[in-house]
């Protein structure tokens, strides 16, 4: 049996802007997406899009806001929103594939492309972890990121990727020692 | 960097940065990293993650995405609909009303001359305006809607002692009411 989600600080704040917003107050909206957006621009990147983050996180509040109505609060807003961005991806990604284009090949070589915001990260240590993190499997980088970016609980990462609570803590520790080693070993 | 066997301890490391332990957590927490090397490298790889992952990606502009959102009135509409679970209570009764209505009709023109069968608990309120000809399906939106403005009418408790219950059965050959 899932556990009934109970509303933390944060999500309650969430669901008071929901009811805003559902009578009108279009600043309730600003709020909620300036909570959210940066996350999901997080959330994107660590799937490895590169291009168009700001439309795909458009279209996810797009998306979320034009079912907001029937939010029933069963789950985080926030882990909603990562859900619905996550179909966005593949569906992008398998739009992308019928249509013969190149997908950046983000899930494996990182390595090779050095985008302008790189170059802000001088400290070798931390370039050395984002190319040690970009070097995990697709779903090792998706349950790591969740986890150490935006500090979601195993239970919310298993509801966003469809697996159980127990996969999704393997699939973590599975991840930390794969940076470990990349880190002690080059 | 070897891995503390605690896995309850390196299980919450990303919720003390995240903030996400309650006092006492955080402070069994934060003595155990204090006296063990692996976990305090640990969190110290976690909080260099999560510095890392928050620079990769591009800060959004909030005000352009709100801009070209829907507006409330969009789900105000959708929290009310014709189906909504008062409305479906209410044409539940209605359809009970209506099969109720039609057996007594049905009872009424097979016995002819037979009195009117009494309906037990309170005042049976003659539904008018509706032709009790064919089954529910024959029914209109108009004739659904008379019927739940019935239904409202109706008061939940009798104003009167409910008249004694009259059974009859019918013998069809006979037309005979049995007592």
């Amino acid at each position: 049996m899932r556990e009934r989600h109970v509303a933390t600080g944060d999500e309650a704040t969430d669901l008071a802007l929901i009811d805003q917003w559902k009578n009108g107050d279009t600043l309730a909206a600003t709020r909620l997406v300036e909570r959210h957006a940066d996350a999901l621009a997080r959330f994107a990147v660590s799937h490895g899009e590169r291009e168009e983050i700001e439309e795909l996180v458009q279209d996810t509040f797009v998306r979320a806001f034009g079912s907001l109505a029937s939010f029933r609060g069963e789950s985080s807003l926030r882990t909603w929103l990562f859900t619905i961005e996550r179909r966005l991806i593949l569906d992008r990604r398998r739009a992308l594939r019928r249509a013969r284009v190149t997908v950046p090949a983000d899930e494996h070589s990182a390595l090779t492309e050095m985008t302008p915001l790189d170059s802000v990260i001088a400290e070798e240590t931390e370039e050395r972890v984002r190319v040690a993190i970009d070097r995990l499997s697709p779903t090792q980088r998706e349950v790591f990121t969740m986890r150490v970016a935006e500090g979601l609980s195993y239970a919310e990462i298993a509801r966003i990727v469809g697996t159980t609570e127990g996969a999704a803590r393997v699939h973590y520790h599975h991840a930390m020692r794969a940076v470990k080693e990349f880190l002690e070993n080059g | 960097m070897g891995d503390c066997i605690n896995t309850e301890i390196r299980d919450a490391l990303p919720d003390l940065i995240h903030e996400r332990l309650d006092t006492r957590a955080r402070a069994r927490v934060e003595a155990h990293v204090a006296a063990c090397s692996d976990c305090a490298a640990e969190l110290a790889l976690v909080r260099r993650a999560a510095s890392v992952l928050a620079l990769g990606a591009p800060r959004m502009d909030a005000q352009r995405i709100a801009a070209r959102l829907p507006t409330g009135a969009h789900a105000r509409r959708e929290v009310q609909p014709i189906f909504g679970r008062p409305r479906l209570y209410q044409l539940a009764a209605a359809i009970v009303l209506v099969v109720l209505g039609a057996g007594v009709v049905r009872m009424t023109l097979q016995s002819g001359n037979e009195p009117e069968p009494v309906v037990a608990g309170g005042v049976a309120t003659p539904v008018s305006g509706i032709a009790m000809v064919g089954g529910i399906e024959a029914l209109t939106s108009d004739d659904l809607a008379t019927l739940v403005a019935s239904v409202e009418s109706l008061e939940a408790v009798p104003t009167t002692e409910p008249e004694p219950l009259q059974l009859t059965s019918y013998d069809l050959g006979q037309g005979e009411a049995a007592q």
